[in-house]
Parts: C-alpha cells; sequence; structure tokens
C-alpha cells in the first residue's frame, strides 16, 4: 500500500497532477511529531487571531483560508464581476479589453507559492501575515504578448480598482491632493524573468474579495505588495512609475558600511528574503529530570535553494535541521524539525536561521543587516521564541 | 405594636381605621427596619445559587485552534474565560444596582488584558496602554438583537494615557467589541449585564452565581474568542445551589442548545 507521503513525493513530481494530489491528500503534519508530544507555548506573545497563519497549529502546507491575512491600503473596494474588466493599455500595438470570461476561457497555470507581507515579523504587533497557496490563472507574458509591447517600454504598471485620495507635500504652499488608484510596477526584465500569473482562483475556489476577486497578480518569490488585488488595469510604460507604494512607501531605507561611514541606501521592497522561523516547540513526559524537546519550523525563499536550517537552544552551538523531503516547490516554504534532546527545566530560548545555496545567511536583529535597517519592511531577522518547561 | 390609648378615644369604624392603619404602618416599618439591616445589595426576595464548571471536550477530528490560550489541560479540559450568565428577558426579579464599579482593559503585549470582560450597566471602563506603541481602539456593538446597526467608537492611546467608557446594554448577545486598528490581531470583548447574575470562568473553568431569585431561568454560556455558545433553563430553588457541568465541543461553535 502506497503512503500518503509516497503519493505526494510522486504527484510532486509530476508537475500540475502533482499539485492536484498535494491538494487532495489528508492533512499534512509535520511527518516527525508524535501524538504524545505537547505543544510548549511560546511565552510573551499575541495571542493569534483569525485570518492570521497560527504556527502552534499549523497543520496543512497549503494554508486554509480562515488563516489567510489580508493588508489592503485603500480598502475594500466594491466589485461586481460581471462588470469588471482587464485593460492592457500603454505602449503596446494592439491595447486589450477582457472580461472575467474571457480570462477565464484563456490557457491556465498553476502557480504553487508562499505570500508573505513585507512587513510580517517587524514586531509582536504584525505577526504571522504568511500563507501557502495554489494559484490559478493565465500566464501574464503571453497576454502582453499577443498585445504586442513597443520596444521602448521599459516598465509594467498594475493598477487595482481600490482608490484613496492622496495628499503629496503636506503642510507646504504647494501642498496637492489627487485621488489615485493603488499601483506597483515591475521592470520589462523582472517580468519575463518572474513570470507573473492573473490568478482568479485560490486552492481551485474562486478568489475572496478581500484577497483580490475576481483577480489578482501573482509574482512568485516576491513580497505581498507586489501582488496587486483586484487588478484592473495593465499599463506599459517607458517611464518610471512613482506612485505612494513605489517611491515613497514600501520603501527600505538601509545604512551600508563604507569604510568607517555608514552611508543610507533607499530600495523599493520586492523579492522575497531568506527567512525561517520556529513554528512550534513540543515536549514529552519528564525523564530523569530532564524533559525531551522538539522543534518544528519553515524556511522559504525568493525562489532560491534552501542549503541548511539550523537552530540554537540559549548559548548553545548552531545545530542542523531536517529539511523535509516532501512537500516542496520552488517558490514555497518547506517544513524543519529537529529533536532537541533532554532540556532542564526552566526557561529557554530557540531560534532558528537559515543558509541558501549562495552562503546567504538570516542575519540576527544585531546584524548590521537588520540593525541598520531604518524601516519597517522586509523583517527577515532571525526570531528567537522563548518558552518554559515544567519538570 | 399598636397604640392602646388612641384606640380608646374613636369610634368603631374610627378605631378598626385606625388599628388597620396602624398594622400597616407597624408592617412598613418592620420591612424598613429588616432592609435597614441587610447589605445595601441583598436581594429581598427568596433565592438560591448555581454553580458549575465548563468544560470543552476535545475533539481531534474538529480541532479548535484557539483551544490552546482557554485549555490548560486537554485531559480536563475546563475552559477558561468563558462568560457564564443569566438570560435577561425571563429575569423579572433582581437586586437594587450596586454603586458603579470601574474595570480596567489594558493593553499589554499586543493583547487585551482581560481579554473578556463581564461588568454591570453603568460600571466605567478604564481603557490603559502598558505598550510603548500606539494602538487605537475600536469598540463595536450591534444596536439591537433584530438590528443589524452598529455603534462604533474609536480612540487612539499612547503608553500610559487612559479612556473611559461607559456601557449600558447587550447581556450574553450583544458583546461590546474590541480592536486595534493597527495591530488587527487584537481582540476583546466586554458583556454588559442589566443584573448581577454573572462570572468569566478562570483557569479551572468554575464559576457560581449566588443570591439568584428562585424559579426557572436561561443560564447562558459564550466564549467568544471560539464563538462557542450553550444554554439550558435551569432552576433555582430557595437556599439550594443548583450543580452544573457545562459540556461544550465543536458542536457549540456558533450554534445554540437546548
Amino acid at each position: 500500500m502506497t503512503s500518503p507521503l509516497t503519493t505526494r513525493r510522486r504527484a510532486l513530481q509530476t508537475g500540475v497532477a502533482g499539485i492536484a494530489a498535494v491538494l487532495a491528500s489528508p492533512k499534512f503534519v509535520f511527518p516527525d511529531q508524535n501524538d504524545d508530544e505537547d505543544l510548549v507555548p511560546f511565552l510573551n506573545m499575541p495571542r493569534t487571531g483569525p485570518n492570521r497563519l497560527d504556527w502552534e497549529t499549523l497543520g496543512e502546507w497549503i494554508t486554509p483560508q480562515d488563516q489567510v491575512f489580508s493588508v489592503q491600503h485603500y480598502g475594500i473596494p466594491e466589485v461586481k464581476p460581471e462588470e469588471f474588466k482587464l485593460e492592457i493599455t500603454g505602449l503596446v500595438e494592439r491595447p486589450k479589453t477582457l472580461t472575467i470570461d474571457d480570462i477565464r476561457g484563456l490557457p491556465k497555470k498553476d502557480q504553487l507559492m508562499t505570500l508573505e507581507c513585507s512587513g510580517n515579523g517587524a514586531g509582536k504587533g504584525f505577526m504571522n501575515a504568511i500563507y501557502n497557496s495554489k494559484w490559478t490563472g493565465t500566464p501574464l507574458i503571453p497576454l502582453l504578448e499577443e498585445c504586442g509591447i513597443r520596444k521602448d517600454a521599459k516598465e509594467i504598471v498594475f493598477i487595482g480598482v481600490d482608490r484613496k485620495e492622496e495628499t503629496l507635500r503636506t503642510g507646504t504652499e504647494r501642498e496637492l491632493k489627487i485621488e489615485v488608484p493603488f499601483g506597483r510596477s515591475m521592470s520589462i526584465e523582472d517580468v519575463m524573468a518572474k513570470q507573473p500569473l492573473v490568478a482568479h482562483l485560490r486552492n481551485d475556489e474562486p478568489l475572496e474579495l478581500r484577497n483580490g476577486a475576481p483577480l489578482r497578480l501573482i509574482v512568485p518569490g516576491w513580497y505581498g505588495i507586489a501582488n496587486v488585488k483586484w487588478l484592473t488595469r495593465i499599463e506599459v510604460r517607458d517611464t518610471r512609475y512613482m506612485g505612494r507604494y513605489m517611491a515613497r512607501d514600501y520603501v527600505t531605507v538601509r545604512g551600508e558600511k563604507r569604510g568607517g561611514e555608514v552611508v543610507f541606501v533607499e530600495t523599493s521592497v520586492n523579492k522575497m528574503n531568506l527567512k525561517s522561523i520556529v513554528a512550534r516547540v513540543t515536549r514529552r513526559e519528564t525523564v530523569g529530570g530532564l524533559v525531551p524537546t522538539k522543534a518544528y519550523g519553515a524556511v522559504w525563499s525568493d525562489g532560491t535553494d534552501i542549503a541548511k536550517i539550523e537552530v540554537k537552544i540559549d548559548d548553545g552551538d548552531w545545530r542542523q535541521a531536517k529539511l523535509d523531503a516532501e512537500p516542496r516547490d520552488k517558490f514555497c516554504w518547506t517544513f524543519f524539525s529537529i529533536d532537541l534532546g533532554k532540556l532542564k527545566p526552566g526557561k529557554h530560548t530557540v531560534v532558528s536561521r537559515a543558509i541558501d545555496a549562495n552562503g546567504r545567511v538570516q542575519p540576527s536583529q544585531e546584524d548590521d543587516e537588520i540593525a541598520l535597517k531604518k524601516t519597517y519592511w522586509e523583517a527577515y531577522q532571525q526570531w528567537p521564541r522563548e518558552i518554559e518547561l515544567e519538570a | 405594636m399598636v397604640n392602646e390609648s388612641v384606640v380608646h378615644s374613636c369610634t368603631t369604624r374610627q378605631r378598626t381605621a385606625v388599628l388597620i392603619g396602624m398594622f400597616v404602618a407597624s408592617c412598613v416599618g418592620n420591612m424598613l427596619a429588616a432592609a435597614a439591616e441587610r447589605e445595601p445589595n441583598e436581594p429581598d426576595f427568596e433565592v438560591g445559587a448555581i454553580e458549575g464548571v465548563v468544560i470543552y471536550e476535545y475533539d481531534r477530528k474538529r480541532s479548535w485552534r484557539y483551544r490552546r490560550y482557554y485549555v490548560a489541560d486537554r485531559k480536563k479540559g475546563h475552559l477558561a474565560e468563558a462568560v457564564v450568565g443569566l438570560a435577561e428577558e425571563p429575569l423579572t426579579l433582581r437586586p437594587t444596582k450596586a454603586k458603579p464599579q470601574t474595570w480596567t482593559v489594558d493593553q499589554e503585549n499586543y493583547r487585551f488584558i482581560p481579554e473578556t470582560l463581564a461588568v454591570r450597566s453603568g460600571d466605567q471602563i478604564k481603557f490603559t496602554n502598558s505598550d510603548a506603541v500606539l494602538h487605537d481602539v475600536t469598540t463595536q456593538q450591534r444596536q439591537g438583537l433584530a438590528s443589524e446597526a452598529i455603534k462604533r467608537d474609536s480612540f487612539s492611546l499612547r503608553q500610559r494615557q487612559k479612556v473611559l467608557r461607559t456601557y449600558r446594554d447587550g447581556g450574553t448577545e450583544r458583546p461590546v467589541t474590541l480592536s486595534c486598528r493597527f495591530h488587527s490581531a487584537m481582540r476583546g470583548w466586554i458583556y454588559v449585564f442589566d443584573h448581577p447574575f454573572f462570572q468569566v470562568t478562570e483557569k479551572e473553568g468554575t464559576f457560581r452565581l449566588d443570591d439568584v431569585p428562585v424559579g426557572k431561568h436561561r443560564l447562558v454560556m459564550v466564549h467568544p474568542a471560539g464563538n462557542l455558545r450553550w444554554d439550558q433553563v435551569v432552576e433555582v430553588k430557595a437556599g439550594e445551589t443548583h450543580r452544573i457541568e457545562i459540556r461544550v465541543s465543536p458542536d457549540n461553535l456558533r450554534a445554540s442548545e437546548e
């Protein structure tokens, strides 16, 4: 008889059929976790609310809808799918306007992807804004090719239905109020490399309005902000788009040491960073005054291969954890586990760090890369978890 | 006691009227004297008590993911932070309102503490902030059982600032819900009762309602974080304690049960 895990492994090797098998298979749990392990709650953490990933009870590789976060900057718009249209315009030879039914009739592609808000984990006030999904839609590049991108095009802007009045140069004589739609952009090169999807399904279900229904741009390996919701216009341009969420917000300000000097550099938030977190710590009955303890977690990146994951307790050495063999996918999180051995009762700190195939190491809060970052976004520092083991 | 000297100087009819009047005055006097000896909030009707424990029955196939916050021991299942109280509608006798109290709802470590609070109508709620960040509290309350109208209020609180609010009604069905605009995982509930027969369970899941008027009452248990609800009619007898074990499971999610 074939085990569910074996089924999943084989399925993942066979592309789209594999994705379907993953979704149809029994609930995924960390494979090394046993029934007699009890959860050790993290100390000093806010309680997890609805519409947030719940690490400590995470039971599925694909995130259930009730644990899916949503963030919107101009509110959730009213959208009537039957009247909804996607316009492709700007520097194209043949502009196009498509209805939802037109898009549903186009060739489909599935994309497995972990989507994270770039502010996730910036502090205890904003945690667990991450989820893993199968998105289904039509690939963007063939659509653009049909429209004929002109040679002078440099950038593609993705515009949502959501709008708001913005104030520029607030409090000055040249203060300006304008109503603008939400927008983000990508260079032509990035679009070609990342191969975004115009998605209308999540896990085979129509998108929920709060998650961007009826159409959402899906950019594998890029932070949530780039995955424009309520996508209604794609505009090809020959100049940089400088909307608020490209040029003013979601701009990371980071100090870089150059000799004895710190130089601050501003960059727009786009591709996801190497990151891991201890999701769950479990224990068994005390044996000889010591507590058998295990840790489980997840690691993800912008699609760069993960080389290894390490875990440290208190001031001990880094120890290599075991990356789950499956389920896996290039743009999705991978789960890991480690037997921490028998620990003394009392308080402990458990932390993980990821190392990718290029040798990049997930930084700690004290490393310059994070310590000199002055803005909220791109919160990919190590996250120590505090626990208390009772005898 | 009746005054004999007054009685001798009157006609029979007058004497009868005076005697009745004096008797009534005596009774009223005795009642007032008895009332003066009682505690200010002691009920003047026959009473009993209701006590019990709320138990959450774990179901591995239908897990409730917030269980770990409210059930300390999976085997015992004692449910903390459940509001247990009498439904207001059938309750005709109730003690007079005691002096309003002030309760604190703090914001600490990105949580409302307590997360669930039950108070009497007219009590004052002092919202405070122990976090080093700004919180923007939004309160919402449905305006009637059949109404979809929602009353909203919002206020910002920096560390060590306070804001006072008073709520008048709601019972077990229309709590004041709390959230923070900046930190969307924060949530809390305030239940406002028009009587004193309610309690929020502690870690052991226990509750006790004293001085409950005798008769039949609808006992309601709500657990807002879990969206659990249970209710049952219980009978309270004079001088007796009605003991009850309230068992809830995923069957009680979003459901009312007789």
